[in-house]
């Protein structure tokens, strides 16, 4: 009997130790930096997309010559107490950009600062800076391509793989309108393009008008402006120009 | 061991409660069951009118039927209301209505039961009963277009159970009653939108004279508007809808100058503004003076472009974002679902086809020769296998040449591009019957529920006559209704298509309406009996029957 009384008490307390937890520390180990957006779909078993930068010197008043745009870097490692410096280099190979069209810091800088209860991330942002020069206007929707890759040192290493560099786009188009949303897609004019919007505004009465509250507010005009751009495509088909690209614009629309 | 012993003691027990005597009661009694008749009492109530609770009909007793009924009662219960214990019963329909707490008249049957109970023994023998609320004036009902001296008049003629049959009653000019006002302006066409319920919920009927458009509330017979909306030359010559749950109510109108108008009504566009820009084609432009038969649903619609001298479609396309599901995980086979809003968009498209290779076995539809005259234009079917190249639509028309002589033809399209293409589908012939005057009649069906053998004939008339062209037989011409009045004509037909096509409905230049038998599943006959004849008292421009069961999807 005592045997048996004995071998249940062991029993017991294996069982309560299973139940005590180990804390696991979110910060710990060597610093890695790496981007927030993947440049490269992630590999298996990822799902993540590759994710470009997008910046448009169409917003900015004329004669605007530079722009910066930010990018958004990621910390793993020990807490910091005290910043971080790293490099960036152009990775000429991937870009289209020239020397000239954009300029990279000596040394960026990742702030040491509080992080907050509850973080699971530790997130600062650097900038670069983006040239006008005069082939972006011709170069239109395609624009000008800038991959950069980070560049560790003997304080930090580079984290993950498929967020090691980033993809900066810059053009001097508009970009897509916020109401060119899934409506807009599937039921009036298909999907965006520079040539096509630019286009339609150019042709259309009153296209500016056309956005997400007229869509809501007055679906019928909003055909009627869909069906002014399709009859204005049709009649200049035969342009010796442009008749190709009204073909494909007219082929998009729905 | 005292443990041991307790269990064997309650273990013994167990044992002897099987050796104790049975003494139940095991006499049966004789039960005399009604022999019931049918599964289900099935019955219509009409807002406004009395419902008739019928039992009798539908048992007999195998023994002394006099005896029985003094020895039992009866319960009529509905939603769970005890509505009588009487074996007939006769009730308001706006009563019953609120006796059961009915909210909303909708298609749905309302559920209860019939029962005989045995008064000594309480025993009960139970029918199921199916009631189907609808408003006053209800599916398979009509409503007759005619003329009325040098005006319109739309009367209506109510489906009635007579001594169990279904039968007809005649209502004459009720837009003129309940409006105060007449129809003015001598008849060109009436259209039933079934989808149009944000007016009423048997959606609205419009009747356009060569004075003037009337839209009307089918529910009630009041004038809805003028159509004020449609933003077209002069009247609308032709107005075609098609609906559908989920994608709302599409609605075609054709002005004198044969330009197309659209109306979309969308989550956005619920009370439906009409477009003020005309459908688009192409660089041709176009004047559509025929809209053919298709569907209520959104099946391709053929038209005739007279400027052109071509066949055109209104194509719907569904429009939105897709994904691709594996049908096993990691196997990469697979398929496209809907992921997300779809859309039914409709484009008006040439048939011509893109195709190098030249299209043959049918006529050049996208390229009719001068003089051509199209009689007639429907969809005739839909072809192929969806795991086998995917299905797609076959049109037809029947159409005169410039000397006068009657074609026939056939030709298969493309679903998503409405071009014409090679298929063994497609015919040229000459008409099986000679030739054939501007102005013949015709009537074809397109829906496959309720049985499709109708779908092989193609009914036309010749004078007080009307034959069919059987599609099945070799494309053979058939005869099949003489009017008895040889100076009649006869100027509408019209399937009962909520009759499951049981009923050939036919107007005539002397004012007839006139309904045929033509059993569900049954051939043709010559001749077949006249369910009923009524009079307008004016030519029978035209007859739409009422329905809002979205499986029906001929509309003539």
């Amino acid at each position: 009997m005592k045997r048996g009384i004995y071998i249940l008490f062991v029993t017991f307390v294996l069982l309560a130790a299973a139940c005590s937890k180990d804390e696991i520390n979110i910060f710990s180990g060597k610093h890695q930096i790496y981007f927030d957006k993947f440049y490269m779909n992630a590999l298996a078993p990822g799902t993540e997309q590759a994710d470009t930068t997008q910046a448009s010197f169409f917003y900015y008043p004329d004669g605007t010559k530079s722009i910066q745009v930010k990018l958004a870097v990621q910390l793993s490692g020990t807490m910091l107490d005290s910043d971080l410096h790293f490099g960036l280099k152009a990775i000429e190979e991937a870009s289209t950009a020239q020397p000239g069209e954009y300029t990279l810091e000596e040394q960026y800088t990742f702030h040491a600062r509080p992080v907050a209860e509850g973080d699971k991330e530790i997130r600062d942002t650097i900038t670069v800076t983006l040239n006008k020069s005069d082939r972006l206007v011709s170069l239109g929707e395609e624009g000008i391509r800038l991959v950069v890759e980070l560049v560790p040192n003997e304080t930090v290493d580079l984290g993950q793989y498929e967020r090691r560099r980033a993809v900066i786009v810059w053009t001097n188009v508009e970009g897509i309108p916020e109401w060119w949303d899934y409506e807009v897609r599937y039921a009036l004019l298909g999907e965006y393009s520079y040539e096509k919007y630019k286009l339609f505004l150019e042709v259309v009465e009153e296209a500016n008008d056309f956005n997400g509250e007229l869509i809501k507010e007055n679906p019928a005009k909003a055909i009627d402006m869909v069906n002014q751009f399709k009859k204005w495509l049709n009649e200049h088909l035969d342009d010796p120009v442009d008749g190709e690209k009204y073909q494909r614009i007219l082929n998009s629309l729905v | 061991m005292r443990n041991s012993i307790i269990f064997l003691g309650i273990f013994m027990l167990g044992f002897l409660t099987g050796c104790f005597d049975d003494e139940g009661n095991y006499d049966y009694k004789k039960v005399n069951e009604p022999n019931w008749k049918e599964n289900t009492i099935q019955m219509t109530a009409r807002a406004g009118e009395i419902t008739k609770f019928r039992g009798s009909p539908y048992f007999s007793w195998s023994v002394d039927s006099l005896q029985r009924a003094s020895e039992v009662t009866y319960e009529w219960k509905l939603e769970n209301e005890v509505l009588s214990h009487e074996v007939d019963f006769e009730m308001p329909t706006n009563e019953l209505i609120g006796r059961i707490g009915l909210v909303k008249i909708e298609s749905k049957p309302r559920s209860g039961t019939f029962s005989i109970i045995e008064k000594n023994t309480g025993v009960t023998f139970v029918l199921p009963i199916s009631v189907t609320f609808t408003p006053t004036n209800a599916s398979a009902d009509w409503f007759v277009l005619s003329e009325n001296g040098g005006n319109s008049k739309l009367s209506f003629i109510k489906r009635v159970a007579d001594a169990g049959i279904w039968s007809y009653e005649l209502r004459e000019n009720v837009y003129a009653e309940t409006n105060g006002e007449e129809l003015v302006g001598t008849p060109q066409f009436m259209n039933y939108a079934s989808g149009a319920t944000h007016i009423g919920t048997m959606g609205t009927i419009t009747v356009v004279t060569s004075s003037g458009m009337y839209e009307i509330n089918c529910e009630n017979f009041m004038k809805v508007g003028n159509l004020e909306e449609v933003p077209c030359a002069g009247n609308i010559t032709a107005r075609y809808d098609v609906k559908g749950t989920d994608y709302g109510l599409q609605t075609f109108v054709k002005d004198a100058d044969g330009l197309l108008y659209r109306r979309m009504m969308s989550k956005n566009n619920l009370m439906g503004a009409f477009g003020r820009e005309p459908m688009v084609l192409d660089a041709k432009g176009y004047s559509i003076s025929h809209i053919g038969h298709s569907s209520t649903w959104f099946d391709p619609i053929p038209c005739y472009d007279a400027l052109n001298r071509r066949v055109v479609t209104i194509l719907f396309t569904k429009s939105g974002a897709l994904k691709f599901e594996e049908w096993f995980p990691g196997s990469g086979m697979g398929s496209w679902v809907e992921d997300g809003e779809q859309f039914q968009i409709a484009n008006l498209v040439s048939t011509k086809s893109t195709a190098s290779m030249e299209i043959d076995g049918c006529a050049e539809v996208w390229n009719m020769p001068e003089g051509t005259k199209p009689l007639y234009l429907w969809y005739v079917k839909e072809a192929g296998h969806p795991f086998m190249g995917g299905n797609y639509p076959v049109l037809g028309m029947i159409y005169n040449d410039v000397s006068g002589k009657t074609w026939w033809t056939e030709f298969a399209t493309n679903a998503n591009t409405g071009q014409v293409e090679n298929r063994s589908d497609n015919r040229l012939m000459e008409f099986p019957a000679g030739n054939l005057q501007e102005g013949t009649l015709f009537l074809t069906r397109i829906g496959s529920n309720y049985g499709a053998q109708k779908q092989d004939y193609v009914l036309y008339n010749k004078g007080n006559e009307i034959r069919y062209i059987d599609r099945a037989l070799g494309y053979r011409d058939q005869p099949f209704i003489t009017l008895e009045d040889p100076n009649d004509r006869v100027t509408y037909m019209a399937w009962g298509a909520y009759e499951s096509y049981g009923r050939l409905f036919v107007g005539t230049e002397k004012g007839n309406f006139i309904v045929y038998s033509t059993p569900y599943g049954e051939p043709l006959t010559v001749n077949p009996k006249v369910i009923k004849i009524l009079n307008v008292g004016g030519k029978v421009v035209s007859l739409k029957e009422l329905n809002n069961d979205t499986q029906i999807i001929d509309q003539y």
